[in-house]
């Protein structure tokens, strides 16, 4: 085990000696402002989802028969196991905040890497069986629009709405098992403990509005009957 | 998990409010148990499930009794139980129950301008066929970059062509009227009430059978109406319209006639 900071003997980790930024009261006071930064940023990221869900609520108004054809394309057993991915790895990092607030880094690090591995789980499943089947089966979406079997000229619409809802979405699942690495190295390195943690706690509301997000979207593509 | 954790598991759990202080000022993080955790994802779980199920029971009902249940069951039945996964992810796995109301509130704001973001929308776009008829629900394929016939491009052309004839503005309504007029009797439908002075209009100038041969070529009348496509705009912004007849530009042309060949 390489030397680090929280394993030397006599040498308080950095998390223990965290001081507040200047022109903050205390910790608390820093930690609360903190936590609501990043709640206002996670309702920024709530509204970027917003406009693509009012695009499907309208384009489901008016084709209606598009998108129930279009949502039997997809396979909702995927979706399924993805939602429950994506649950197992909310509780993952809420029990890696409870690791840090009650000072178990070996805990929290394990938290991370299981979400981690959450994540990959998500992607493979996405990209292996649901994105490169369409990909070679030509449901694209807008003018790259290739499948002969449509029902309705307004599929390209729900392809595009699959498409793009489900990548933005990715993205931010590819984002979010960034965050967690740097979380990873950071604890390594003794930053986190019960006194501050402030960093995975704004990486694991992060995470949960992902979660939310995908809550969302399973049954609105998948489960359209 | 480690020693540690479970000695930590079985402490007592400080259930402070957010609000409450110790006697230095310092609020406690409230450290949400295990027992908590695991609970919710089991709610989470299930509810995952009862989606799933609830979605399965519509398509099974409704192939079994040949019954049509209408969509918006499904889009309530599926939204209704998002809505409580999400509550129950945001009080406890977001730990809003146990942090500073305002962040809650933020949560809730949020919820609010989602509300009015839909809400607007829907009732601007899901309605628009109430009010004119041909402002219908179909989107065109390929979008409004196809020119439709009584776009603003082609009124501007058909204005540019009028005032070549020696049509003054005024009249520009009851030609554009007419044309709307010509299409409801094609379609025999009843001629709306902003629509009868433009037939009176119309029938005193140029007599009841009117100068509407011109249009009747025609077959522009737009086969989809689209969202897009507003009331020809009369061309206020064109330079000839900007004079008026006080000021003097009003040639002596005679007006009264019909210009002929029209479109």
């Amino acid at each position: 085990m390489t030397t680090l900071p929280s394993n030397q003997p006599g040498v308080l980790p950095p998390h223990e000696t965290y001081v507040a930024a200047e022109h903050f009261r205390d910790r608390d006071h820093e930690f609360d402002a903190v936590k609501m930064g990043v709640w206002l940023f996670l309702a920024t990221e709530v509204l970027l989802f917003s406009g693509l869900f009012v695009y499907y609520a309208l384009m489901r108004l008016l084709y209606p028969e598009a998108f129930i054809h279009g949502s039997s394309l997809l396979d909702w057993r995927w979706g399924l196991i993805n939602t429950v991915v994506l649950l197992l790895s909310s509780y993952t990092v809420a029990a890696g905040v409870r690791c840090a607030q009650v000072g178990d880094a070996r805990g929290l690090r394990r938290n991370i890497i299981f979400t981690f591995i959450a994540g990959v789980l998500f992607l493979i499943i996405k990209f292996v069986f649901e994105y490169y089947p369409k990909y070679i089966q030509g449901k694209l979406p807008g003018k790259f629009y290739s499948y002969p079997n449509w029902v309705s000229p307004y599929e390209q619409h729900w392809w595009g709405l699959y498409w793009g809802a489900t990548g933005v979405h990715a993205s931010h699942v590819v984002v979010g098992m960034g965050l967690f690495i740097w979380l990873y190295v950071r604890s390594l390195k003794g930053h986190f403990g019960p006194k501050h943690y402030n960093a995975v706690e704004g990486v694991g509301l992060y995470w949960h509005i992902v979660d939310i997000v995908w809550i969302f979207l399973f049954p609105m593509l998948y489960l359209i009957h | 998990m480690s020693h540690s954790a479970d000695h930590a598991d079985k402490r007592t759990i400080e259930i402070h409010s957010a609000g409450e202080a110790d006697a230095r000022g310092h609020h406690s993080h409230v450290i949400v148990s295990q027992r908590v955790l695991l609970a919710v994802l089991g709610l989470l779980l299930f509810f995952t499930l009862a989606t799933v199920g609830a979605a399965q029971a519509e398509a099974w009902i409704a192939h079994t009794y040949n019954v049509v249940i209408p969509q918006w069951v499904n889009v309530f039945v599926a939204l209704s139980i998002a809505a409580v996964k999400t509550i129950i992810v945001a009080a406890y796995f977001m730990q809003l129950r146990y942090d500073n109301p305002m962040n809650t509130c933020i949560a809730v704001f949020t919820v609010f301008v989602l509300a009015f973001f839909f809400g607007f929308t829907m009732i601007d776009l899901g309605t628009r066929h109430a009010i004119y008829e041909w402002k219908g629900r179909e989107v065109v394929l390929g979008g409004s970059a196809t020119v439709p016939e009584n776009s603003r491009v082609n009124a501007a052309k058909k204005v540019e062509q009028l005032v070549k004839d020696g049509v003054t503005p005024p009249e520009f309504l009851c030609h554009f009227a007419s044309e709307e007029i010509d299409r409801l009797k094609a379609k025999k439908a009843e001629i709306p009430e902003y629509l009868h002075a433009a037939v009176a209009m119309g029938e005193k100038k140029y007599g009841a059978h009117g100068h509407h041969g011109h249009d009747h070529g025609d077959a522009h009348a737009p086969s989809e109406n689209t969202p897009n496509r507003s009331r020809a705009f009369t061309g206020l912004t064109i330079k000839e319209l900007m004079d008026t007849p006080a000021d003097g530009k009003h040639d002596g042309k005679d007006h009264k006639h019909a210009p002929a060949g029209g479109h």
